[in-house]
């Protein structure tokens, strides 16, 4: 590829008191790739997605993202704005319907008119599949309806880059599908996207690098066929085996 | 059935027996359904109905104390002429203007023995001299729009002291309001709790957000709050002590602050948590005592030299400023418990869709922590009615400065303390009646 990668993170250090939660991370992601971080628990894998967008500052090296520097940013809000991220537990707005949960941040963040941000947001929430729950208040929606809106909630502010984490996990078996499928949209539309995630199915359909952490570190990052087929080490075997029995 | 633990919930489980719907036994008592408070209030009004119909002294009471703006006012000086009329000088301060009222005798037991009047008069802008009062028995046209039909009961206390007067509003009720607005006794009481609880929302939220602030947060990034307390201490210096060939006494003091600025990271959470700590920890009598007698005299004298003049927050603004900056450390309380109680990742959705952090309390944090914040904002609303008690310690005549006053008059304190009591607890009830209201409101989702 010869154009910029879109995230480049360089050397990036993170430790909470004694524990190293990214350690001596370097790797791009480059525009329209879907990567995919997988690890066991406590790995790092959290800590280094909330660092893309300095939920987390890194306490060594650099991110650099779109060509700002995370580390040392001169506005991060319009970094941010840039960067979509989802979470494992949605962190809907509770006092705001979908609607008003789509719309607060295009109205306050990109100055959007009223109008235009729901008309928006309705395109948002068709997409995802639950245009007719716009009126609802998160309590009135299940689990994976409100992932959706969290999802049509970052989609809506235009990002170019998305990242995922563990949006799955907490869901019932049932309603991981419909998430699954909204990803998998997206990462067809050509977005760029960085998921945490341990389900096989979609990293098999739609990642095209996956990336293992493990005590902070990068043990491997290579493309799915590898991985699967030829992991490079006995830790990633091992981790491979563990999740692959279920 | 609803599962908050509010007291009145637990009366309510009394009296309908077990918490199993199933086994609910038949009800006994037929009116088991008439909430406590109507209870409290059916036996308290009858002991205050009962007394007050068989002791006319708390109707006198209650009009003093109430300082009803349609009620008295202090004219000037009268004298009874010998034929039964009179004449008075008026006062300096006396509103200019038309008044209505009746002059009343009593003799030593202060029982009405006889009654004169209505007299109109008409206060002229600069009257200084005598005016004679004059009766209404033949009308004069100037003085028809005054409605004296109503009965008027204002008199004047024992003859020769002072002359009383009744206002006629029933014409002008925005005039009426703002007299009550205006006027002593509850309506101060009242006056003083509203606007301080005001101004204390406005502190405590300031101080609330200054202690959910960063308390590590990166030095470099508040370089500008160091420099804006260093330099505020520098002022401050000058101001009160250094002369100008102390001029290393101010680099001394500058270091130092600079150092300390060093040791205290989070400047925002630190002054916020001093203000805090300090205020709660006076006793809300101190602080009144503060400001009325230390603070707002001493300001009075040193800003007579200032551009803007002379400063004198003597009286109910000092009784304000106590309470507000009291009440101002107990709201940054709650509101910082309101706010710490959302849960972090709602702040993390706000800003990491690129909101900055006042964008993000402005439209996510604060709109859910107010359903926390105000039940106890409520509560302590009560609390500041009840405390605007203290300010009659700086002679300010509110509700309870007004009952002390009349039972040193009448040397009655029963009746005194009673009506002082009630007035209070019929505030105080209504209030918590609307707090448990809120409380049940928010607690539903
Ligand atoms: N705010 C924090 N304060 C202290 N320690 C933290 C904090 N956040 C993460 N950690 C620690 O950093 C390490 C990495 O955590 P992280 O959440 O990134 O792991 P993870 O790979 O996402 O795990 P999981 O799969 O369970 O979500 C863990 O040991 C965790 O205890
Ligand atoms: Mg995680």
């Amino acid at each position: 590829m010869t154009e910029e990668p879109i995230i480049r993170i360089k050397n990036a250090y993170k430790s909470f008191g004694r524990v190293e939660a990214v350690y001596d991370v370097s790797f791009d992601v480059q525009v329209g790739e879907v990567l995919v971080i997988i690890g066991p628990s406590g790995g790092g894998k959290s800590t280094l997605l909330r660092c893309i967008n300095r939920l987390e500052v890194i306490d060594k090296g650099d991110i650099i993202v779109d060509g700002v520097s995370v580390a040392n940013p001169k506005n991060i809000n319009q970094v941010r704005a840039e960067i979509g991220i989802v979470f494992q537990l949605f962190n809907l707005f509770p006092h705001l319907t979908a609607l008003e949960n789509i719309t607060l941040a295009q109205r306050v963040v990109r100055n959007r008119k009223p109008k235009e941000a729901e008309e928006i947001a309705h395109q948002q929430l068709k997409k995802v599949g639950i245009g007719e729950k716009w009126d609802s208040y998160p309590s009135q929606l299940s689990g994976g309806q409100k992932q959706r809106v969290a999802i049509a909630r970052a989609l809506a502010m235009d990002p170019k880059i998305m990242l995922f984490d563990e949006p799955t996990s907490a869901l019932d078996p049932e309603m991981i599908k419909g998430v699954l499928d909204v990803m998998l949209d997206l990462a067809e539309e050509g977005m760029t996207m960085v998921v945490v995630s341990h389900e096989m199915g979609f990293v098999r359909a739609a990642a095209d690098r996956i990336a293992f952490l493990d005590f902070g570190r990068l043990v491997e990052l290579t493309t799915p066929e590898e991985l699967f087929n030829n992991p490079g080490t006995e830790r990633t075997q091992e981790f491979l085996s563990q999740i692959l029995q279920h | 059935m609803r599962n908050t633990t509010s007291d009145s919930e637990s009366d309510d489980m009394a009296s309908r027996g077990s918490q199993d719907p199933l086994s609910q036994p038949v009800r006994v008592i037929p009116w088991g359904d008439v909430p406590w408070w109507a209870v409290i209030v059916l036996i308290v009004g009858f002991f205050v109905s009962y007394s007050m119909l068989t002791n006319a002294k708390y109707i006198d009471a209650l009009t003093f104390i109430l300082d009803m703006p349609w009620h008295k006012k202090a004219l000037g000086d009268e004298a009874l002429s010998e034929n039964g009329d009179w004449s008075l000088r008026p006062m300096s301060d006396l509103e200019p203007g038309k008044y209505t009222f009746y002059v009343e005798f009593w003799d030593e037991e202060e029982q009405v023995v006889g009654r004169k009047g209505p007299y109109n008069i008409r206060i002229a802008s600069q009257a200084s001299d005598e005016i004679e009062a004059e009766p209404i028995t033949q009308p004069n046209p100037e003085y028809l729009e005054v409605d004296t039909s109503r009965p008027v009961f204002a008199g004047s206390s024992a003859v020769g002291e002072e002359a009383v007067l009744f206002n006629d509003f029933s014409k002008r009720p925005l005039r009426l309001l703002l007299n009550l607005w205006k006027s002593d006794g509850l309506f101060l009481t009242i006056r003083v709790t509203v606007i301080s609880f005001f101004s204390a929302l406005i502190l405590g939220l300031l101080f609330g957000l200054m202690r959910v602030a960063d308390r590590s947060p990166d030095l470099r990034e508040h370089i500008f709050w160091r420099l804006l307390f260093g330099a505020a201490v520098l002022i401050l210096a000058w101001i009160f002590s250094a002369l100008p060939q102390d001029l290393w006494k101010l680099g001394l003091i500058f270091v130092v602050v600079e150092g300390l600025m060093a040791l205290l990271p989070a400047v925002p959470y630190t002054l916020s948590t001093l203000y805090v700590e300090v205020m709660r920890g006076l006793p809300m009598l101190v602080i009144v005592l503060y400001m009325g007698f230390a603070v707002t005299p001493a300001l009075r004298d040193a800003s007579g030299g200032w551009i803007i003049g002379e400063v004198d927050l003597r009286g109910i603004p000092a009784a304000i400023i106590g309470l507000s900056i009291g009440y101002g450390a107990y709201l940054a309380e709650i509101f910082r418990g309101g706010i710490e109680s959302i849960p972090k990742g709602q702040m993390e959705a706000a800003r990491s869709l690129g909101m900055n952090y006042f964008q993000a309390m402005r439209y996510v944090i604060l709109p859910q922590a107010i359903r926390v914040i105000l039940p106890p904002l409520g509560n302590n609303f009560i609390a500041l009615l009840k405390d605007s008690s203290l300010i009659s310690v700086i002679a300010l005549p509110e509700l309870l400065q007004r009952g002390r006053l009349w039972i040193s008059r009448t040397f009655r304190a029963f009746e005194g303390y009673n009506s002082v009591a009630i007035l209070y607890l019929i505030m105080t009830l209504v209030l918590s009646f609307l707090v448990r209201v809120i409380e049940r409101r928010s607690s539903i989702d």
